[in-house]
């Protein structure tokens, strides 16, 4: 019997708001923290924290940086996190697909 | 967790990368600049820029098609500053806008393949030297020869925009890309001064072709400025 795809769902992506922070990354070549917040309408330290676990599991690099006096924070995905989040929504796919076969 | 979850989070994940890719699309700068570009050399061809006396025939500049024709020095000296000078413009607009928006997206690609591609065509023109000419083994290929009009520029600019579209991911970008490329192959083989002689609007043939290409780039760069907007506004979020 083939594993149920549940058991493919990455704990680290699986969070709702780190799958809109990779899947919003995935389209860019680079994201700015402000543009993440609104999107995903996440506070500061909220998306602080999910970024955190997102760059200790290599999944996406954050450059932090200065634009004239104003600190910018722009965040990157890496090949892994694309790797990741094809491999997440494959899953969640493949979840789908089966419930519907057993109906 | 149930397959409706499942599904809601799928969606929402669709939603939100539908809406980042609409904010970050750019793409009517591009399509004005270009337009404006082609309908730039409308002054230069009717007032024969360049072009010093004698025989209008005798006296070509480096004219930019694949077989001799009768192009004035100061369109061809136009289109060499115009299509470098509009690819960075392009490249600039671009990443102002990635900062202003807060959204960076690869343009690279694009402005080196335009180049490049320009590049090229400068090697093919009929009055480079035949060791460096590029198409020179080929000037006989009859289906290149057709290209007679001079105004392979326009060719050039409609091949880079399908580079521009797999960058953008925009179905509507490649439907347009398609179109233009239509109309630019259609300036160059074909006098599309013809069709309006049948309804008595009488153009001369290059009038004709530079503004049916150009027109078109910047009614759709319109277009897709009232569709899109200027971008860098506000954001609105994707329904969660």
């Amino acid at each position: 019997m083939s594993p149920h795809p549940v058991n493919g769902l990455d704990d680290v992506v699986h969070q709702r708001a780190r799958l809109g922070i990779l899947a919003i990354l995935n389209e860019t070549t680079k994201t700015d923290f402000a543009y993440l917040k609104d999107a995903l309408e996440l506070t500061d330290g909220n998306l602080s924290r999910h970024l955190t676990v997102l760059e200790e599991a290599n999944l996406i690099d954050v450059e932090k940086g200065y634009e004239g006096k104003r600190p910018r924070t722009w965040v990157k995905i890496t090949k892994l996190g694309k790797k990741a989040l094809a491999y997440e929504v494959e899953a969640l796919k493949t979840l789908v697909k089966r419930v519907e076969q057993t109906r | 967790m149930d397959s409706a979850r499942a599904e809601q989070i799928l969606d929402s994940l669709e939603e939100i990368s539908r809406e980042t890719r609409r904010a970050r699309h750019g793409y009517w700068f591009p399509l004005l600049l270009s337009g404006l570009i082609v309908l730039g050399d409308l002054p230069f061809s009717y007032f024969r820029l360049g072009h010093y006396g004698g025989s209008f025939n005798s006296f070509h500049g480096l004219c930019l098609c694949a077989v001799d024709s009768n192009h004035p020095f100061g369109s061809t000296l136009y289109w060499l500053l115009a299509v470098p000078l509009g690819y960075a413009a392009i490249a600039a607009y671009y990443f102002i806008r990635g900062r202003r928006t807060g959204l960076k997206a690869r343009i690279w690609p694009y402005v080196v393949t335009g180049i490049a591609l320009f590049a090229l065509m400068i090697l093919t023109a009929t009055q480079v030297p035949k060791p460096l000419r590029f198409m020179y083994r080929l000037d006989n290929w009859r289906y290149y020869a057709h290209f007679n009009q001079g105004f392979m520029p326009v060719v050039v600019i409609s091949l880079a925009l399908f580079v521009l579209a797999k960058l953008e991911r925009s179905k509507m970008l490649l439907f347009i890309s398609l179109v233009n490329f239509a109309v630019a192959v259609l300036a160059n083989t074909y006098n599309i001064s013809n069709v309006g002689q049948r309804i008595h609007w009488i153009w001369p043939d290059w009038a004709a072709n530079l503004a049916a290409a150009g027109g078109f780039l910047v009614f759709v760069g319109l277009l897709s400025l009232l569709v899109l907007g200027l971008g860098g506004g506000r954001h609105e979020p994707a329904p969660r």
